[in-house]
């Protein structure tokens, strides 16, 4: 499905060349649900942003879906993302000014899909998470479970291969994170690819693959 | 801890120095305007305020009725009420007439012709025959010679150092003493004081800068049946007298001599008075010093609370947007055991320095001000300087604009939720209700730029109309050239006027000349003619205008019916407009064609009617067209009217033409030519000034406007970049983004145009109820101004707009 050779970002601070991605190299199939982990700082966020293509790196090719993203414009990369990536965040960032259907309904408005089409896909996500209830609520009324059931509603609308969650239970207490890491393994028994930041081996365990991470470099492959 | 205060408080500005900018920009712009505005009104105030007694000085005017009920004011008196003020009943104190006299030229010892001029334009010397109390009433004081025997002999005259140093030079005040100056050749008056004019505003010292005494004959002048605009008394009551009872003596004097014509012609006049502290106001009961419009000043001074309000405004919204920045230092301060109320101080004290620097600033912006609009500013306002007044003015203004202005972003400083911040919640340290409030501020500020909009865009077209307008006869081309009064009344240059007109008639370089007075300008000369039909008889006011037989055709006049009038020595035939047509009942132009309109009462001239053309204005857009005759004699008053040719290249080499010309009829005298386009635009000099000075209320309710919105668009920028960046890892383009944030900015401008279209319609409906020819407000203006008002807010939102949009958004999303 995607394939970083030979990643390479850094940042220069005063004179020092500090590398938050060395020489990174990541083969993903499609159907794969894989964990990165790692100390605070080792990048695991970067190489998410990385694959998620809102990051950009100095060195080495990414394939992704047979699309070299190294070569694409800024706009046809974000036309690939827009289609094929769902992100889920630690913090939900969901809109507060949006109710929990508008929420969902968002990617779609920038996918220009029809208003009656969209209501039947935001209904179908409503459903699916058995949150019909709670459509008219703004992000505030809800637990952090909740809301995080609506980042991951929200990132699949738009019918995603690939799913990346940047510690999707970071913020959650166990028992809430351990539902949404169950809702994670079913979506993968359907066939969505799924790349997770964690902190924890239990979560981690849920994944098919584990990658290490320590300075930017994959310690195990 | 001041030093602490400051020290911070300077880095503070300096790490926001775009917010500290935009505050001190627009600040010390209003602040500049309202300086000047205070300057302006506080000299109109204090005209004659410095005269000692002030209070206790009345000039007596009067006032007339007619049988129909109108009623009119004047400044001039009936010679005799001089008489029975100071001889004949008790209470006044002092009664100083001034009654003016004047010569075209004058010259002193040196032999040398001293004229004067105002504007360019020469002028009359003007000389005040008055008594010696002019300086009881009027205290000055006497650089040499003294009050006694200023004015005890009728050859002597008084000068002010002012008319002292145009005479001579050269000579110290007691030089001048017996040192003659010559009047108009003839007159022969010496110097008898000189004394020192002053130096405060006043109504006095245009006028009366030569003192003449008044002649016994004037003072025993028994003449009550008329009065003159060139005699004004004013009247000190002694302590205790009041000021009515003395005018109803002098009231019942007039009555006994004025009663048999009161009734015999149905209107009666009366005396009143004024007090010196109203004069300024007063153009009405002026001589020839400029007066003051009260409305204008009310007027200006609303400008300036109006604009010093958005300055404020703009004030509230940079800094409360400011707060979540600062949130954290505020919350920390908090900890560290500062109270709710050292947090409001401080805030308060921030404003306060803010201010002052603005204040120190605004100098800059004064001057330039004051530069740019010198033709709106009284002449004498920039001698007159008052110290305490400004002073005061200034301290008074920062505080009140740091009290308005730093008590709102204090009170939410000092409710800034100290948990909050230290948790790093910043997002809600400012919550969202306040959002409102800004944006509330906001439409203000673009409701008022926007009245302002479309108040310049409609005076604009009014001008534009009263301009283009066809007035009824052909001014392109025309030039105008004036015989200047001392020449036409000089034997010398009798009929000259004919020589030259014949001269210029052969110019085949000119399309036309005529002699005659302008169809359209700011004079008036007419009477009342009656038309007799039977028993019926039709009376009316008609102007009179006087030209030679080629006037018609040089104007293009169109005729209706008849022809033009027969070349006569004295007035006969007439050409009337259809104006008088229907004053008079004459029916149709044809039907109008040979009846006769004859001086009213006496019936001693008889005008028969040859001709009528079509209506044309005499008086521009500002008043209705009225009815006019148009009629010859020999000397057909004293203005060339020229029509240049057709080319515009050719018009120097014509206007050299009739110079030269001139030159050989008028040797030495200053030819001086008008256009007509020129001649017009003086009916509108008013209008043009409220023109420039709405287009720079205009300039500047945007630029705060613009200031504000700036503001709150980076404020929303900022509060809302955790959404945005949302969106963007959502899919949404740069365009969606910015198209996002500009529309609802776009929503305010759209609120504000909704409620201030029907404000500023109002408004100009007002005052374009001054114009008996106007145009009519149309919807496409208030189109344009919405239109102007949008693109400028767009364009002031979309660099905050465009900038949060292509931010990366992994920097927004970053949780910790």
């Amino acid at each position: 499905m995607l394939d970083l050779k030979g990643i390479y970002k850094w940042v220069n601070t005063g004179g020092n060349r500090v590398y938050l991605l060395k020489d990174v190299d990541l083969t993903v199939n499609r159907g794969e649900f894989i964990s990165i982990m790692g100390p605070s700082g080792s990048g695991k966020s970067t190489l998410l942003n990385v694959i998620g293509m809102l990051d950009d790196f100095n060195e080495g090719e990414y394939t992704f879906l047979n699309e070299p993203v190294h070569t694409l414009k800024e706009k046809q990369r974000s036309a690939l993302y827009r289609q094929y990536i769902g992100f889920v965040f630690q913090a939900y960032h969901l809109i507060d000014e949006l109710t929990v259907y508008e929420n969902i309904e968002t990617p779609l408005l920038y996918q220009d899909i029809k208003g009656s089409e969209r209501k039947a896909l935001v209904a179908d996500m409503l459903d699916r998470f058995n949150i019909v209830g709670k459509k008219d609520l703004f992000p505030a009324q809800l637990s952090g479970g909740q809301q995080q059931l609506v980042g991951i509603a929200r990132a699949l609308i738009a019918k995603p291969r690939l799913l990346l969650a940047d510690e999707p239970t970071g913020n959650l207490n166990s028992k809430q994170g351990e539902e949404i890491m169950e809702l994670f393994g079913r979506l993968n028994q359907e066939g969505m690819t799924i790349i997770q930041v964690t902190h924890s081996e239990k979560n981690a365990a849920y994944g098919s693959r584990t990658i290490e991470l320590l300075d930017g470099r994959i310690e195990n492959k | 801890m001041i030093r602490s205060f400051l020290i911070t408080l300077a880095r503070q500005l300096w790490r926001n120095r775009l917010y500290t900018f935009l505050n001190i920009l627009g600040l010390s712009v209003c602040i500049s305007v309202s300086w000047i505005i205070f300057r302006m009104v506080d000299y109109e105030y204090s005209f004659d305020k410095k005269i000692p007694g002030a209070d206790r000085i009345y000039q007596v005017i009067s006032k007339s009725e007619d049988s129909d009920g109108s009623t009119g004011g004047f400044s001039g008196v009936s010679r005799p009420v001089v008489n029975v003020l100071k001889n004949e009943i008790p209470g006044a104190e002092l009664t100083v007439p001034m009654f003016y006299k004047y010569h075209h030229h004058a010259s002193a010892d040196r032999n040398e012709q001293i004229r004067r001029y105002v504007n360019g334009e020469e002028v009359d010397r003007q000389l005040v025959s008055t008594l010696p109390d002019y300086f009881r009433m009027f205290p000055h004081t006497f650089l040499s010679g003294d009050i006694k025997n200023a004015l005890d002999a009728p050859d002597k005259v008084v000068l002010t150092d002012k008319a002292a140093k145009e005479y001579f030079p050269s000579l110290s005040p007691a030089e001048i003493i017996g040192k003659t100056i010559t009047y108009d050749d003839s007159v022969v008056r010496r110097v008898s004081a000189v004394v020192a004019a002053y130096d405060f505003p006043n109504s006095f010292s245009e006028d009366n800068n030569e003192f003449i005494p008044l002649g016994k004959e004037e003072l025993a002048d028994g003449f009550w049946g008329g009065m003159s605009s060139h005699d004004l008394v004013f009247i000190k009551p002694a302590p205790g007298a009041e000021v009515s009872k003395i005018m109803d003596q002098v009231n019942k004097a007039n009555l006994e001599h004025n009663r048999e014509t009161y009734e015999k012609y149905k209107y009666k006049s009366w005396y009143e008075v004024i007090s010196l502290a109203e004069k300024h106001f007063e153009p009405q009961y002026q001589a020839q010093t400029r007066t003051a419009d009260k409305k204008v000043l009310g007027g200006l001074t609303i400008t300036a609370v109006f604009l010093l309000l958005l300055a404020c405004i703009n004030y509230i919204n940079l800094s409360t947007a400011q707060l979540p920045q600062r949130a954290r230092e505020i919350g920390i301060r908090k900890t560290l055991g500062s109270s709710r109320g050292g947090m409001i101080l401080r805030f308060i004290a921030e404003t306060m320095v803010v201010t002052s620097v603005s204040v120190l600033i605004s100098f800059g912006f004064t001057a330039i001000g004051v530069r740019m609009f010198a033709d709106f500013l009284p002449p004498g306002l920039l001698d007159y300087m008052n110290y305490a007044g400004f002073i005061a003015f200034m301290l008074g203004l920062i505080l009140v604009v740091s009290v308005i202005s730093g008590v709102y972003p204090a009170w939410l400083a000092a409710k800034v939720n100290t948990v909050n911040v230290l948790k790093g919640v910043t997002e809600k340290v400012v919550g969202r209700d306040r959002f409102s409030l800004r944006k509330g501020l906001i439409v203000f500020q673009f409701l008022i730029a926007q009245v302002f909009i479309i108040g310049s865009i409609i005076i604009h077209e009014q001008l534009r109309y009263a301009m283009d307008k066809n007035p009824g006869f052909n001014k392109e081309r025309m030039i105008t050239v004036d015989v200047p009064y001392h020449i036409t009344s000089n034997p010398v240059y009798k009929d000259k006027i004919l020589v030259l007109k014949n001269e210029l008639s052969r110019q085949t370089s000119l399309e036309g000349v005529a002699v005659g007075s302008r169809p359209m300008d700011n004079t008036m000369w007419g009477n009342v003619l009656t038309y007799y039909k039977d028993t019926l008889e039709s009376q009316s006011m008609i102007h009179m205008k006087i030209a030679d037989t080629d006037y018609l055709d040089l104007y293009e006049f169109k005729l209706l019916a008849g022809r033009n009038f027969m070349p006569s020595d004295t007035m006969n035939e007439i050409v009337i407009n259809e104006k008088a047509v229907e004053a008079y009942g004459l029916g149709s132009p044809e039907e109008a064609l040979g009846k006769i309109l004859v001086s009213t009462g006496t019936k001693s001239k008889a005008y028969p009617i040859v001709g009528v053309v079509a209506d044309f204005h005499q008086f521009g857009v500002k008043s209705a067209i009225s009815p006019t005759l148009i009629t010859t004699k020999r000397i057909a008053g004293s203005t060339l009217n020229i029509r240049l040719p057709e080319q515009v290249n050719q018009w120097n080499s014509a206007i050299k033409a009739v110079e030269k010309e001139w030159q050989k009829v008028y040797a030495g005298v200053p030819f001086k030519y008008t256009f007509y386009d020129d001649t017009i635009k003086k009916f509108y000099e008013e209008e043009q000034r409220t023109q420039k000075l709405v287009t720079a209320a205009t300039s500047i309710a945007i630029l705060i406007s613009c200031l504000g919105l700036f503001g709150l668009a980076t404020l929303t920028a900022f509060n809302r970049t955790k959404e945005i960046g949302v969106r963007k890892v959502l899919g949404a383009s740069v365009f969606n983004i910015t198209r996002l944030l500009s529309t609802e900015f776009l929503s305010l401008v759209l609120v504000s145009v909704l409620i201030a279209s029907p404000i500023a319609w109002w408004m100009m409906n007002k005052w374009l109820q001054d114009f008996v020819f106007r145009i009519d407000i149309e919807w496409w203006m208030f189109v344009i101004a919405a239109l102007a008002a949008a693109l400028i807010a767009l364009l002031t939102v979309s660099y905050q707009a465009i900038r949060a949009a292509i931010a990366n958004p992994v920097k927004a999303l970053r949780s910790e």
